[in-house]
């Protein structure tokens, strides 16, 4: 199968039944980088989370089809469903620094990433400009760098080769240099194999930088995605006055 | 006059092993828009907390209006928004509680709800909001709500600790606008740290750049960032325009 496709995605809230997302529906071709942008509270935090099944059932009904690679990842069952979050679907949160256990030395998510204990970190380790594996899996959560628990949440995601990759606010963070990186580390995931890369972001330097299309959330909807070139267009050409651009 | 002096400030870590912030010195007077830019890591957010006495330094020394400052955590003019890390608001909580504790304990009780009406609309900030909990709140609205509480204690220094990283850029420009309408209209001096040097150009007036823990650069913002003199400027302005190489990186 080629593409990863949202078929009319609706989510509402059960207690209010407000639709928090409206028919979201578009597919990813193979080898792209495909952005939502979108203001805060828009949604799209909560459009990433409903593709891997992370929403609280008790709160938010999904509708719709998530296909990868031919199957529905909404109508698995829970078994099979946490095999493809482990393999097929990987999500990067945006808030780092909280996604890891502060109790468990960082070893433990190496393991969990490598259950067969044959991948050579240090190299991975080293691109991601972390520490080498000896020094930072003995290191507990909060001894990091809220940039090096984004890099590592980064890592370890990249590494099982995800069919996608959901990334959440992956900048919001970091600084500028740390930016670059990620510019370099997912253009070389995508050029690299036949994946693609969902990316929701309010940082639109980042997404002209590393994005094939762009598409905006707003009111519950999602606009057509555009080729990047075009950003300008879904923010009705006010994109120079909101940037701040002199 | 300056309201702040910061004379050959140094911090270590608590268990003395490393200098986190080194021989710094700056002054800052009153109504200035100051910026405080650099790379993670290289010592901003803690010089944020000295300035606002929740650490206290190891070395040197801070004079506020002249007199050496002490105790300046209990100083309700010098107020700090903490850098956003899900922690700013208590997440069970709601809105209205939180900000009608903040308004009440720090002016009439009968005139905070038309006070936090009023933050509200100039935050752009929807009455809805105050029915949600902490934790129904986005990253840049618990940001925005933490900055309205500030608001209550109306002080005349503020320290903004990387206020922009959950922004997007519809809420970034509303607060900046209000920020200098502050600025403008009643005077308030404002220590902006951020990694962000199109925000530090385009909001602050003077800019100090931090490196390793000291101050490699300063001056006036607009003349540093288009005619930077340290390497270390030069590469951060460069990285700003994602013109770095592979090679600059690793």
């Amino acid at each position: 199968m080629l593409s990863v496709k949202l078929d009319k995605i609706n989510i509402l809230n059960k207690n209010s039944s407000f639709a928090i997302l409206h028919e979201i529906d578009f597919t990813i071709p193979n080898n792209s980088v495909y952005t939502i942008l979108g203001s805060n509270g828009s949604g799209k935090s909560t459009l990433l989370k409903a593709i891997p099944r992370l929403l609280n059932s008790n709160v938010f009904e999904v509708k719709g089809n998530v296909i990868i690679e031919g199957v529905d990842i909404l109508s698995l069952p829970e078994k099979k469903l946490n095999d493809y979050r482990k393999s097929k679907i990987k999500i990067v949160f945006q808030d780092a620094a909280n996604c890891f256990d502060p109790l468990r030395r960082l070893n433990y998510y190496f393991k969990l990433a490598d259950s067969n204990n044959n991948i050579d970190w240090d190299p991975i380790l080293k691109k991601f400009l972390l520490p080498d594996f000896a020094e930072i899996s003995k290191k507990y959560p909060y001894e990091l760098s809220i940039g090096q628990a984004q890099r590592l949440n980064f890592a370890l995601a990249l590494v099982v080769n995800p069919r996608i990759l959901l990334l959440d606010e992956p900048t919001s963070a970091l600084d500028v240099i740390n930016n670059n990186l990620f510019k370099y580390i997912i253009e070389d995931y995508i050029s690299q194999s036949t994946n693609s890369i969902l990316l929701v972001t309010h940082d639109i330097s980042f997404a002209k930088e590393v994005s094939s299309k762009v598409a905006i959330l707003n009111n519950s909807t999602l606009s057509e995605f555009v080729d990047v070139g075009n950003i300008d267009t879904l923010y009705n050409g006010r994109i120079k006055d909101l940037f701040l651009e002199d | 006059m300056n309201l702040f002096a910061v004379k050959n400030v140094g911090y270590y870590s608590p268990d003395n092993s490393v200098e986190i912030l080194s021989d710094i010195s700056f002054n800052v007077s009153e109504g200035m828009i100051l910026g405080i830019a650099g790379e993670s890591g290289s010592g901003k957010t803690t010089l944020g907390l000295i300035l606002s006495g929740i650490l206290n330094q190891s070395s040197g020394e801070i004079f506020l209006n002249g007199l050496p400052a002490q105790n300046l955590i209990k100083n309700r003019d010098i107020q700090i928004l903490l850098q956003n890390k899900g922690e700013l608001i208590n997440p069970y909580r709601r809105v209205n509680s939180i900000l009608k504790e903040a308004f009440e304990l720090n002016g009439k009780k009968s005139d905070s709800e038309s006070e936090i009406l009023d933050i509200l609309e100039k935050l752009e900030l929807k009455k809805d909001i105050l029915k949600r909990k902490g934790y129904e709140l986005s990253g840049g609205e618990q940001q925005r709500i933490a900055l309205a509480r500030i608001f209550a204690v109306k002080p005349s220094i503020l320290i903004l600790d990387e206020p922009f990283s959950a922004q997007d850029i519809e809420s970034e420009s509303i607060i900046i606008k209000l920020l200098k309408k502050l600025n403008s209209e009643s005077g308030l001096t404002i220590i902006c740290i951020s990694h962000d040097l199109k925000i530090l150009k385009n909001f602050t007036e003077e800019l100090i750049v931090l490196h390793k823990g000291k101050i490699i650069e300063n001056g006036n913002t607009k003349t540093v960032l288009n005619n930077p003199t340290h390497p270390f400027t030069k590469f951060l302005v460069r990285a700003e325009a994602y013109s770095l190489s592979r090679n600059e990186l690793y």
